[in-house]
């Protein structure tokens, strides 16, 4: 479903992402993951179309991101990093303004939209109110509905659960694990779905995610399911192989040296 | 052409971003806490520009027939492209090339040419909108003075073609910046074509209002100086020339020209822009990122050093290194700190226009007042850097300021101390030298002596007025609102009226102006007091904007 094949992206001198391919299938939750800085950002948005590769090509349901990019945006559906909306607009307003611009029929548009505000626990009140008067967490909630308003084939969520109350992150969750193995979430249902999911928290990784892909400082350093990696690099959890495959310090004497800076 | 434009997204497109342009100008009126939706700033923006194309019925009344009147026209709609081209320097020109914009449609299904084409919809609803406001005085008085329904119905169809033409040539003028400049100096350009379009554009106002006084037009005719036929608001006026029945000469190829001038223009903005319209904007959000920036040199300068080290708080110092930041990393904000220097330019321009400038210590009243529009902006240059440094994009990291054990007066205070020393001080020397090319160095440092302390006294009225943490509220188009226009166009006349009187009564002789500048200084000394106790009370009462 998301092919990189020899995927580059370069910032002047600065190198973002290096000769990094990946073969993604439907129906999988993939994790990308890496320390700060590694990539993973550049890397998407270069699949939604946010930014050109240097080098390589990446193909999403078939289509090239640089040679089909409507094609690909039809396919997509996308949580970025930043909440960055229209934020003199309502939320009513803004999943009309999503789902007008990818032509969903307005009765199915307002049905879907209802439901999924009533799941995201989002008032009636709260949908006429301008999305600068919303939290964080309200504005993630919504980017999330605008993501899946159009039962897209991928889903691309960088850092999806950044700000979202417990609740609302459990039922996302839920409806993530359903929404990619084929299963019906009150959402039109036609086949499995593909996640392309970037996070820092490694425990809802290693639970909710099929396979796992470590970057660090732009290139693959690892890639196979939760229990391949644990055996690959001998730890016992995703934490501390994570902290492995990318180079971390000594946690135990990096502890102590900073303790005794405090001191 | 056209086969990858979807209408009904650009219907969408454009409706969303008028609602959104309008609230960005209605809300957030008043200098309040509260963010109220009020459409009270919007509805003021409304009533100012049908007062002013009201003020230009005497322009017309002058010149009510004839070729005269098309001479009128002329030069109103070259005003109408100015205040049209003034507009989208200062406030629009972001927002069509907007990086955040483009991040939020760049992953939708849309095309780069339906997402053009809607900015650019919007961008011509707002030109034509301003330019129908402007001529809806000089139309209906027009009617009533000299009745003529073709011509002066003409006349609103002209003025929001030529509105249109004008911000037709700023797409244009973006689109060759795009294609021509790297993404890189991109930001960099960008940031002075506004800054010295703005300039042109005041400029342009200035010798037009000069143009404007009961001036009579009927020499001023294509027929007698047929140079005007180069001036392509003359083109929008043959219209109106036709339609009033002058059907001779060039008008008619005149009035041809306007049209192929909007379908060149159309074209171009096609060519040019629509194709590479989301990449391009894109590229920007590269630009300013925080990788490329940081190859930028950081070094410390002896200055700085100097300053860090005898700041006198620790609240002092940091405010200081925010400033110095801000100055060579944030484009808007150096060029907000720097908007001074063209306007004085513009206003030393037409002091010699007029003659040169009047020493006032021996002038009489009436003729030092014709340069009051350099004194004006002296005046004013507290105020317009108060605003630099109270808005930034960054406000949100203002967090640290609420949270940190600190005395926030003594940031406002501080920053307020390291304006006077790194800016005003200096441009008030420069003045003085400018002056003293004018005036026995005497006089020159005398009157800049005055007009120092006047604007200490600004200062002062500016900070009990509105006392806010510095580099903590949003930058906002339209931000202040009436209470805030009100409270400058109230303040703005004091310090105005005081230097009338100095001028007047001070200038006589030395033993008069010695005592007055006294005055003025302890004026400035009694007011610190009082500035001191306001903005503690009203800084630690401040919310964090974030």
């Amino acid at each position: 479903m998301i092919d990189i094949l020899h995927l580059s992206k370069h910032y002047g001198n600065t190198v973002a992402v290096e000769d990094l391919s990946l073969q993604i299938e439907a129906g999988e939750i993939f994790a990308f993951l890496g320390p700060n800085g590694a990539g993973k950002s550049s890397t998407v948005k270069v699949l939604t179309g946010l930014s050109r590769p240097t080098t390589g090509t990446v193909r999403i349901a078939g289509f090239d991101v640089q040679q089909e990019p409507l094609e690909v945006k039809k396919r997509i559906g996308y949580v970025p990093e930043n909440a960055i909306l229209y934020e003199s607009l309502t939320a009513d307003e803004y999943l009309d303004l999503a789902g007008t611009l990818r032509h969903i029929d307005r009765a199915r548009l307002s049905e879907q939209r209802e439901e999924l505000f009533t799941l995201f626990e989002l008032s009636r009140q709260d949908r006429k109110k301008l999305l600068s008067e919303f939290s964080k967490g309200m504005k993630q909630k919504v980017l999330l509905i605008a993501a899946l308003i159009h039962n897209p084939e991928v889903l691309i969520l960088d850092e999806p659960l950044s700000g979202l109350d417990a609740n609302a992150a459990l039922i996302f969750k839920e409806v993530l694990r359903r929404f990619a193995h084929g299963t019906s979430t009150g959402l039109e249902q036609r086949s499995a779905r593909t996640i392309f999911f970037c996070s820092h928290v490694l425990d809802v990784v290693e639970r909710l995610c099929d396979r796992i892909a470590i970057i660090h400082h732009g290139q693959l350093v690892a890639i196979g399911t939760p229990s391949e990696l644990l055996e690959q690099s001998g730890a016992p959890s995703l934490e501390l192989a994570f902290h492995k495959f990318t180079g971390g310090v000594d946690i135990e004497r990096s502890t102590e040296e900073v303790l005794r800076a405090l001191s | 052409m056209f086969r990858s434009i979807d209408l009904s997204q650009v219907k969408v497109l454009t409706r969303y971003a008028l609602t959104s342009e309008w609230r960005m100008a209605s809300v957030r009126s008043g200098w309040g806490r509260r963010r109220k939706m009020s459409r009270a700033s919007a509805y003021w923006m409304m009533i100012l520009y049908l007062a002013i194309g009201a003020m230009t019925l005497r322009l017309f009344a002058h010149n009510a027939s004839g070729e005269a009147f098309v001479s009128a026209v002329g030069f109103f709609l070259l005003y109408v492209s100015m205040v049209t081209a003034s507009n989208i320097f200062l406030s629009f020109g972001t927002g069509f090339l907007s990086p955040d914009e483009a991040q939020i449609i760049s992953f939708l299904p849309v095309t780069s040419e339906t997402f053009f084409l809607s900015r650019l919809a919007v961008l011509l609803c707002y030109s034509a909108g301003i330019s129908l406001l402007l001529t809806i005085g000089p139309v209906i008085g027009m009617e009533l003075i000299h009745p003529d329904l073709p011509a002066h119905l003409m006349l609103a169809c002209a003025t929001v073609l030529c509105s249109i033409a004008a911000a037709m040539g700023i797409i244009v003028l973006y689109g060759v910046l795009l294609r021509r400049a790297s993404p890189k100096a991109r930001t960099k350009v960008l940031g002075y074509i506004q800054f010295f379009g703005t300039f042109i554009t005041i400029m342009g106002f200035v010798v037009i209002s000069n143009i404007h006084r009961g001036v009579d037009f009927s020499p001023l005719t294509i027929s007698l100086q047929p140079w005007l036929a180069l001036l392509p608001s003359f083109w929008f006026a043959s219209l109106v020339a036709l339609a009033s029945g002058i059907a001779y000469g060039l008008y008619p190829w005149l009035a041809l020209f306007a049209f192929v001038a909007l379908a060149m223009l159309a074209w171009l903005s096609h060519v040019l822009l629509s194709k590479h319209y989301q990449s391009e904007i894109l590229d920007f959000t590269v630009a300013n990122s925080s990788q490329e920036k940081s190859k930028r040199r950081t070094g410390d300068g002896v200055l700085y050093r100097l300053a860090i080290r005898f700041a006198r708080s620790d609240e002092a110092r940091a405010v200081f290194m925010i400033f110095r930041a801000q100055f060579r990393f944030d484009h808007k904000f150096r060029m907000g700190m720097l908007a001074m220097l063209p306007i004085t330019i513009i206003y030393l321009l037409i002091a010699i226009i007029n003659g040169g400038v009047v020493d006032p210590f021996t002038a009489t009243l009436k003729k030092a007042a014709t340069f009051n529009l350099v004194y004006m902006i002296a005046l004013l240059m507290p105020m317009l850097l108060l605003q630099a440094v109270l808005h930034t994009e960054n406000y949100k990291a203002a967090w640290i300021f609420f949270c940190a054990p600190i005395e926030r007066s003594k940031l406002l205070l501080s920053i307020r101390n390291a304006l006077t020393v790194s800016i005003v001080l200096p441009y008030m020397v420069v003045l003085a030298v400018v002056f003293s090319y004018f005036m026995p160095v005497a006089h020159a440092v005398q009157h800049t002596l005055v007009l120092l302390s006047l604007g200490g006294i600004i200062f002062q009225i500016l900070m009990l007025l509105s006392p806010k943490m510095p580099f903590a509220q949003p930058r906002a188009p339209n931000r202040g609102g009436i209470i805030g226009q009100v409270a400058i166009g109230l303040l703005v006349p004091i310090p105005m009226v005081l230097l009338i009187f100095e001028i007047h009564y001070g200038y006589r002789s030395a033993g008069y102006y010695w005592p007055s500048l006294a005055f003025l200084v302890t004026l400035v000394a009694l007011l610190e007091g009082a500035v001191r106790a306001r903005v503690r009370k009203k800084l630690e009462q401040e919310e964090f904007e974030g």
